[in-house]
């Protein structure tokens, strides 16, 4: 009897500890939730989901271009990183999302993912934002390499076919597509050695000289170019790249390959034409401005600051036709 | 453990090495489709059929070795017969959570949250309403100022938050 | 200038009121994360990323790497405590942890962690001081054979987990294995099993899947046994700590795990819980006490806790000396430093030598912040296991919960880990391990990422494997562990039989 008695005088004095605590919990709870009325737009916190991890080269685009566009619009933007199937499980999350300017998407393959399987939708089943930067992609080299330049890399492949050891990320990929596009465009076949996951691989094999070449951004491979292990035989733009201008274009090298990686920034499709123009505007004035140029060029991209609103949709088009007869050639389109 | 427990022990091993026989078989035709490969290029279907037949092999030897009575030796410490409170018990929790899902997609967090809390304190051996009542809504809260507020996790959103 | 002189210069950056801060919050945070099951230190980390700019480069990356292995200590909390395991790298700390734990010598395995933690970082931080770009050249060395030939040695370890019997172990193994490829192909790029199910493409990730089959399945067992409460006598100090025998257990253990971790932690993919699960193996295959292992035994606590914190702080040598992240945590670190143009590589040492040396500066600090925090939390925490069932386990119940969810906000995880906890209460029904299918996991991707680039590499030309001599010594360190073992076991049988 006595016991019982201590063991109700026990189980109140915890309930008494539980009240307590849940009280002030309650406290913390109201101090902590998101109060809001209704302003024009936007008026709260906008979520960007990013597809990729945090860290990412995608990512790190992202997040210098969402920090530039917090300022013009006046509200934070959070980033959500939900990582997996390059991207398309973001990208779905965000055409199931409101179209009401609250859920921003980041792809850098949007306009392919349906050839390949990933994703029922192409770009034009988002609003697409804009196409603010491209990624340039350099050829690269072991230092101690016998190649000078990207043509005798071509040569050496043309004369041993399957011999030229490529080191590149999954297939399917930017850097995978450039080693792809470079053997239909000199006509070789290479020994592409498709690793797991990004570039950290590609730089590790070519500075430690288990490969013969590889295609990357100037992000992975700087540190690696800056101690002299890696050694760059072109860019593959247009034009030599500025700050970069040491290092030819593939296209002076006689191999007129011009394929670069870029990022587009969607929202769910169907967005109010106030809320669309906004976000145009925004998105226009931050790939304009000076500052955003400068970081990106840290990062090794160039800001296309007219490839906004309707002209990037017609980037992305053409840039899937480009895409499609390789994918299509190596059996990586699934849409037939 | 007399001879009747023996043979339930026995079957129920039956079962699921059959279970995870058919578990295999399932995963070996789709990998054959992907392409084993070649010499230069091992195809995404190798390993996972390598795998399937891992648990093919061994659960076929295991199968009929229980078939054959030679079996394994007794268990070191006696299996407790689960009751039907003990069935139940498993299935609330485990429902319980499989439930949270589906639910906090629909309410959001907080009122999922506050069920399963409620239901694995009863479970456990919580008596009364009161205790459980107030250490699932403790709970609930106190994961959502962590996790939310301190970890910026997007937790669903629901009628309250 | 010598490296000791450098080392002071890196203590004085290091000792102001900045820097000092951002350290003890990193390792704070680090714990916290690590103690909490599901999110891990990447989740905090990416939190932390914006404010780290904020600070400058070398508080920034002082701030995230003490996240970093700050994670390690605290995950090993929860595996001893409650059986559920942090993160990948604590796993098989619950083997032995938990059943410690279980024997009321929850403090002295939660003690031996946080020492051990604490030894194995120093020697980490200390290799990385004097032999960083050593580290870093053999690192570089590495080519695809050589990847494939460690793998192939770790596998080989790891036999002497598949438990009681070989079969059922092998099957567990398959089964992981088999778990571990559904998902997009990491290498040709394709949707494997997927069944048309978008969620699958997400690929079932291993975190959720240690939660559920530990963890959910231990929830249940305790859901179904009659509550006994614990003697209520009160608890002595001396009983918080390691005695005199598990202190003379635990040192060498540290010390080959201490070792064993760092060279794990100099290759790519996820070296923590790789250096944790072969650090096991290796120390219980060798151990005279091998049969205690799984019961209980204070080795099976101290070799892997040292292997993951030491794997996390060479880790750091391929990022700082070569600029190159060998893993996702990595790239979060070198992206924070880019950010300050920072460039990380073999010419850190020449422009931003400060960089360098105020980070080690500030980990000699942080492992030290790290044990004071630690040690008297064991009391704290030891206290934790003896609570009440019924308060206990709702609360971990939801950390599991929303823990598995908040690695990738996907409900999916969580999905997965109530199928794993299923499985896992069956597997403990029928008294079949479930420690291989977290190996099969964990080694089923590793093996098939690097045998099949290996195999394109190789181009057919498997004559190359004669150019690779470090490749070749590996493999044969194959046969002369086996023989190692055989010789180990020999002297336990003939100690046995005499005593």
């Amino acid at each position: 009897m006595l016991k019982r008695v201590s063991s109700r005088v026990n189980n109140e004095r915890e309930e008494g500890i539980m009240k307590r605590t849940l009280v002030f919990l309650a406290g913390l709870v109201l101090l902590l939730m998101p109060w809001s009325e209704a302003m024009p737009y936007p008026d709260k916190p906008i979520k960007a989901i990013v597809g990729y991890e945090a860290g990412s080269a995608v990512d790190i685009n992202a997040r210098i271009f969402f920090k530039f566009m917090e300022k013009e619009l006046g509200q934070p933007i959070a980033v959500v990183n939900k990582p997996g199937a390059a991207g398309s499980l973001g990208l779905r999350e965000v055409h199931g999302a409101s179209p009401d300017g609250y859920t921003i998407g980041v792809s850098p393959s949007i306009n392919v993912l349906k050839i390949q399987g990933l994703l029922p939708y192409t770009h034009h089943d988002f609003d697409v934002l804009g196409v603010p930067a491209y990624t340039w992609c350099l050829l690269a080299v072991p230092a101690k390499s016998p190649f000078k330049d990207a043509k005798e890399l071509a040569a050496n492949a043309k004369a041993n076919p399957g011999q030229v050891k490529m080191s590149t990320t999954t297939k399917g990929a930017v850097f995978w597509m450039l080693c792809k596009y470079f053997e239909r465009i000199t006509g070789t076949k290479l020994n592409v050695i498709s690793n797991p996951g990004g570039a950290t691989y590609i730089a590790a094999q070519l500075g430690g000289g288990h490969a013969d070449a590889g295609f990357a951004s100037i992000a992975p491979l700087k540190s690696q170019i800056d101690a002299g292990n890696i050694r760059v035989l072109g860019t593959t733009t247009e034009k030599r790249v500025p700050g970069f201008d040491q290092w030819p274009t593939l296209k002076e090298s006689g191999i007129d390959m011009v394929m670069n990686g870029w990022i587009a920034y969607v929202a769910p499709k169907g967005l109010p034409p106030e809320v669309y123009k906004k976000l145009i505007a925004a998105s226009a004035k931050v790939a304009a401005s000076k500052e955003y140029i400068e970081e990106n060029a840290k990062t090794g991209s160039i800001t296309t600051p007219e490839c906004i609103g309707q002209e990037a949709v017609k980037f992305l088009d053409e840039d899937a036709a480009k895409q499609r007869p390789i994918l299509e050639e190596l059996g990586a389109a699934k849409d037939k | 453990m007399g001879n009747g427990m023996r043979k339930e022990s026995n079957k129920a091993e039956l079962l699921f090495y059959s279970i995870c026989c058919a578990f295999a078989i399932a995963f070996i035709r789709p990998s054959l489709k992907m392409g084993l490969g070649t010499a230069q290029e091992l195809g995404p279907g190798l390993v996972p059929l390598i795998a399937a037949l891992v648990i093919l092999g061994t659960g076929i030897v295991l199968i009929v070795r229980i078939l054959l009575g030679k079996g394994r030796t007794l268990q070191d410490e006696a299996v407790e017969d689960l009751h039907q409170k003990g069935w139940i018990r498993v299935l609330i929790i485990l429902g319980g959570l499989a439930i949270w899902p589906l639910l906090s997609s629909a309410v959001g967090y907080v009122i999922p949250t506050f069920l399963v809390s409620f239901c694995i304190a009863k479970v456990t051996g919580y008596s009364g309403w009161r205790g459980p009542v107030l250490l699932s809504i403790g709970v609930a809260l106190g994961i959502w100022v962590l996790f939310s507020r301190v970890f910026s996790t997007d937790l669903p959103a629901g009628f309250f938050f | 200038m010598s490296s000791f002189e450098h080392l002071l210069q890196g203590f004085l950056i290091v000792l102001t009121p900045t820097n000092s801060m951002v350290c003890l919050l990193g390792v704070l945070l680090g714990t916290v994360v690590g103690v909490l099951p599901g999110l891990g230190p990447m989740a905090a980390m990416s939190i932390m990323l914006p404010i780290s700019i904020h600070y400058g480069p070398l508080a920034g990356l002082i701030l995230l790497s003490g996240v970093w292995y700050g994670a390690q200590y605290g995950g090993s909390t929860t595996s001893i405590l409650v059986n559920i395991p942090g993160e990948a790298a604590s796993v098989v700390t619950c083997l032995d942890g938990y059943q410690m734990a279980r024997k009321g010598r929850a403090g002295a395995a939660l003690a031996v962690a946080a020492v051990g933690s604490f030894i194995a970082g120093s020697i980490g931080i200390i290799l990385l001081q004097l032999f960083g770009p050593l580290i870093a050249t053999a690192a570089l060395s590495f080519g695809p054979p050589e990847f494939l030939a460690v793998m192939l040695f770790a596998f080989v370890t790891m036999a002497t987990l598949s438990g009681d019997s070989p079969l059922k172990g092998a099957m567990m193994v398959g089964f992981g294995a088999l778990v571990s490829t559904i998902g997009i192909d990491r290498i040709a790029g394709i949707p494997r099993f997927t069944m048309g199910i978008p969620s699958l493409m997400y690929g079932i990730d291993l975190i959720p899947v240690a939660i559920g089959l530990f963890g959910i399945a231990e929830v249940v067992r305790i859901a179904l046994q009659r509550y006994t409460p614990p003697p209520l006598r009160p608890v002595r100090l001396r009983e918080l700590y390691p005695n005199r025998e598990e202190v003379r257990r635990s040192t060498m253990p540290i010390l080959r795990g201490s070792f064993i971790g760092a060279f794990f932690g100099m290759l790519p993919g996820s070296s923590a819980a790789l250096a944790s699960f072969t650090s096991y193996s290796i120390e219980k295959s060798m151990s005279p006490n091998k049969k205690e292992f799984g019961k209980g035994a204070i080795e099976g606590v101290a070799a892997p806790e040292s292997a993951n914190n030491s794997a996390v702080i060479i880790a750091l040598v391929p990022l700082l000396c070569l600029g190159i992240p060998f893993s996702p945590v990595s790239a979060l670190l070198l992206a924070g430093l880019q950010m300050h143009n920072v460039t990380p590589g073999p010419l850190l040492l020449q422009t931003t030598p400060e960089i360098f040396w105020g980070l080690i500066a500030a980990m000699y600090i942080g492992n030290i912040l790290l044990l004071v925090l630690n040690l008297p939390l064991v009391g704290l925490f030891a206290r934790v296991a003896t609570m009440k069932p019924h308060f206990l386990m709702p609360a971990v119940g939801i950390f599991c919960l929303i823990g598995c969810y908040a690695i990738r906000n996907a409900v999916f995880d969580v999905l997965v880990m109530i199928a794993a906890g299923i499985l896992g209460v069956v597997l403990n029904r029928m008294r079949i391990s479930v420690v291989p299918i977290l190996l099969g996991m964990v080694l089923g991707s590793l093996l098939e990422d690097n045998l099949r680039v290996t195999i394109q590499w190789l181009n057919g030309d498997f004559s190359l494997v004669w150019s690779r001599p470090i490749a070749l010594v590996i493999l044969m360190l194959i046969p002369l562990y086996l023989v190692l073992v055989r010789f180990a076991q020999r002297r336990v049988f003939r100690n046995d039989a005499v005593g």
